[in-house]
């Protein structure tokens, strides 16, 4: 399974998915907001053009009502003079003049008390009838007003319609009588045309009755005047009945409509603009998905690129691990990668190259040190072997054999001093050495090493001195260590001294509670170039120094890591020609406290 | 037929000198003259008319196959083959010494007892060619 994780993809894999995921993710949910919120602007607009033209119609409707009421009190004015109402022949006259083309399908003139006089057309048996129980008549009659009534279905036509009445009074404002004008419905042409001009809009116009449960107009012309369906058969006209002005209802199929309703006082009419509400939102959606189309091709373009973006970054690492697998196998040494960018993986190839250069560089340093240490290590057995086989197998005089003898005897001692030198440098770079770290007092292991190399001085004619600030210095170190590194230091200083010159030991003490031993000799200095190497291993300052002054190259790195070891540190300072001065300082012990109480 | 009878010797190691003065002179019987560097030879050689050079490879200062190439250019000792000693400490060196005048290469530790019959052989045999 572990395979499958993806810590152990290929990086192009991971940050190919990332990207894409990421960009997947923000369409998506650009395109989820985006439809949001224009779905919801566009609902509300359509819902206020809605409302406009529902406006309208509410508005047309009440001006051909209010002009028929006009007209139906003008004609009132007309019926009567100073006596009281015309007679009936004339006012016959009159209303048969007046009902051509006046759009109302009857009209008829009532007494004071409702009662009918005179009707035009004449339909048999109406006159005398009383039809005060109507509550528009009665209304009309009490407050001596024209009044519209609500739709109504005719007590003797039973033709849908509703009907003005207008207050007949004569010239003493005495109310004579009533003009009574209906309007039948079906013939009745400003709910046809509404009807016939919403047919073509995304939305249907519904003008209903619900007292009378009545389509009074429809887009759908078949509607026109029919009863509206039962309760529960229709269940969205039986919601938008129920409903307020505007919103959102569900039909049985599940299906959205959007409505706007208005109510209209004196009828009691719902005057409803009703719109599937997918049909509205469907330039919206058509929208999103061109939008969700495009987003879909750019993402596949940025898919691409991301892809290749991806590749061309990472192309100088999948170049490196090919070019270390390759030199893994086949054994050859590795190139330096080709730099041809400055971002983090260049910088990471860069350092590697470095890397690699200082691995070369050490791996020539062990080498070289493995030669020299062979070399080193055959000089004095060859010095060895020669006079052992010379004892052995050749006739020699007393004089030659001591002289063999002590070839043998002196070669073996610089074997040991080599082997000594390669164990204490181990373990030096292990951080294994152990220190017996005792209170001493420092100038008897300087005499001690001073004598040690008063022989060789003597040979070479050279001064040895010591100058200390103070006859008892105390200092906390290991005494053979301390002696190494004098041993060495002395042997440096001998060694690079010419004949006839000065080699001097001077211990100070100062504030710091620091001692400073420093070794001082009059030779060649060391070349500017080498004094940044002097501390390194196996660095000498000229190859042939090595064979000229012997050592390893050892001796100095020894040194500085031994006094380092001891708390101390160490340095020197040297100018070409003018000697050399090296000096460690080393933690003054006991003395301080001492001082301070 | 010439014979060996003076070798000129260079090496830096006091006792390795010892040695070969040992092996050389007292046991081989020859004219055996020994400097502890190649700028010394060069003051000294000419004077000593040697047979053959017996030549320490890694010296202080000049090599001993420096001073090789510059004895090439000397009239008195152009003619003078070499025999170098070496501890053999790189893997490329035995190319570097194939060279004419130069009669073989003797590796450290060697053995001084044969060390005058090794130098006869190798010097009868390029004689004899």
């Amino acid at each position: 399974m572990a395979a499958f994780h993806p810590r152990n993809w290929s990086l192009q894999k991971r940050l190919s998915l990332l990207l894409a995921g990421c960009f997947i993710i923000i369409t998506v949910l650009s395109a989820i907001l985006v439809k949001a919120y224009f779905e919801n602007e566009y609902r509300s607009l359509f819902l206020k053009r809605e409302q406009e033209q529902i406006r309208l119609v509410v508005q047309r409707i009440e001006q051909n009502l209010e002009t028929r009421l006009r007209w139906v009190e003008a004609h009132a004015d007309r019926l009567a003079d100073v006596e009281g109402l015309l007679p009936l022949a004339s006012i016959r006259e009159h209303l048969k003049a007046a009902q051509v083309g006046s759009g109302f399908s009857d009209l008829s003139v009532m007494n004071p008390e409702g009662v009918v006089l005179i009707d035009q057309p004449v339909f048999p048996g109406r006159v005398g009838t009383d039809y005060s129980f109507r509550s528009f008549i009665s209304r009309s009659l009490t407050e001596k007003t024209s009044v519209i009534s609500s739709l109504l279905i005719g007590a003797k036509t039973r033709r849908p319609m509703y009907v003005m009445a207008a207050p007949i009074f004569d010239e003493r404002e005495e109310l004579v009588g009533l003009l009574v004008a209906s309007t039948d419905l079906r013939e009745e042409a400003l709910f046809k045309r509404l009807g016939e001009e919403m047919q073509d809009q995304d939305s249907r116009l519904l003008v209903l009755d619900p007292i009378n449960r009545l389509y009074i107009a429809s887009s759908n012309p078949d509607q026109v005047l029919q009863p509206l369906p039962e309760p529960g058969a229709e269940p969205l006209l039986d919601r938008l009945l129920d409903s307020t002005s505007r919103g959102t209802l569900e039909d049985e199929q599940g299906e959205a409509w959007i409505f706007v309703n208005e109510y209209m006082e004196p009828m009691h009419w719902l005057v409803v603009k009703l719109a599937s509400e997918r049909a509205v939102l469907m330039p919206v959606r058509n929208l999103i998905s061109q939008y969700l189309l495009l987003t879909l091709l750019m993402l596949v373009i940025m898919g691409c690129l991301t892809i290749y973006l991806v590749h061309y970054l990472l192309r100088p690492v999948r170049q490196a691990i090919a070019q270390i697998n390759t030199a893994v196998n086949q054994g050859g040494g590795l190139q330096p990668f080709a730099i041809q960018r400055q971002d983090e993986i260049g910088q990471l190839l860069q350092a590697f190259n470095a890397l690699e250069q200082m691995r070369d560089r050490q791996d020539r340093m062990k080498e070289e040190f493995i030669s020299l240490v062979s070399h080193e290590l055959r000089t004095p057995l060859t010095s060895i072997q020669g006079s052992l086989s010379l004892l052995t197998s050749a006739q020699l005089g007393e004089p030659e054999r001591e002289e063999m003898l002590s070839i043998a005897e002196r070669n073996t001692g610089r074997l040991l001093a080599l082997v000594n030198d390669l164990l204490d440098l181990a373990s030096l770079a292990r951080g294994s050495l152990r220190l017996e770290m005792r209170q001493q007092s420092l100038k008897p292991i300087l005499d001690e090493v001073l004598c040690d190399f008063s022989p060789q001085a003597k040979a070479k004619q050279i001064e040895l001195d010591l100058e200390m600030a103070a006859e008892d210095i105390q200092v906390k170190v290991d005494y053979a260590r301390l002696q190494q590194v004098m041993n060495n230091l002395l042997s440096n200083a001998v060694k690079f001294s010419p004949e006839g010159t000065r080699v001097s030991i001077q211990v100070s003490t100062d504030k710091d509670e620091w001692v400073r031993i420093s070794v001082k000799d009059e030779g060649e200095g060391i070349p500017l170039g080498f004094q940044s190497r002097v501390f390194e291993r196996f660095a000498q300052a000229d190859a042939s120094d090595r064979r000229r002054h012997g050592g390893t190259g050892l001796g100095l790195s020894i040194t500085r890591e031994l006094v380092a070891a001891m708390q101390g540190r160490m340095g020197f300072s040297s100018l070409p020609h003018q000697g050399s001065c090296f000096y460690l300082e080393l933690p003054r012990y006991g003395l301080s406290t001492t001082e301070e109480s | 037929m010439v014979e060996l009878r003076r070798v000129f010797c260079v090496e830096d190691d006091p006792d390795i000198r010892m040695l070969v003065q040992m092996a050389l002179a007292k046991l081989g019987g020859l004219e055996v003259c020994l400097v502890e560097s190649a700028e010394i030879a060069q003051q000294e050689a000419a004077a000593f008319k040697p047979d053959l050079f017996l030549l320490d490879v890694m010296l202080p200062g000049m090599t001993g196959l420096e001073f090789f190439q510059l004895t090439r250019q000397d009239p008195e000792l152009a003619e003078v083959p070499a025999v170098l000693l070496t501890a053999k400490v790189s893997a490329d060196y035995p190319e570097t010494w194939k060279q004419p005048g130069i009669l073989g290469l003797i590796e450290k530790p060697f053995n001084p007892v044969n060390l005058a019959s090794q130098l006869h052989t190798l010097f009868d045999a390029s004689k004899q060619m």
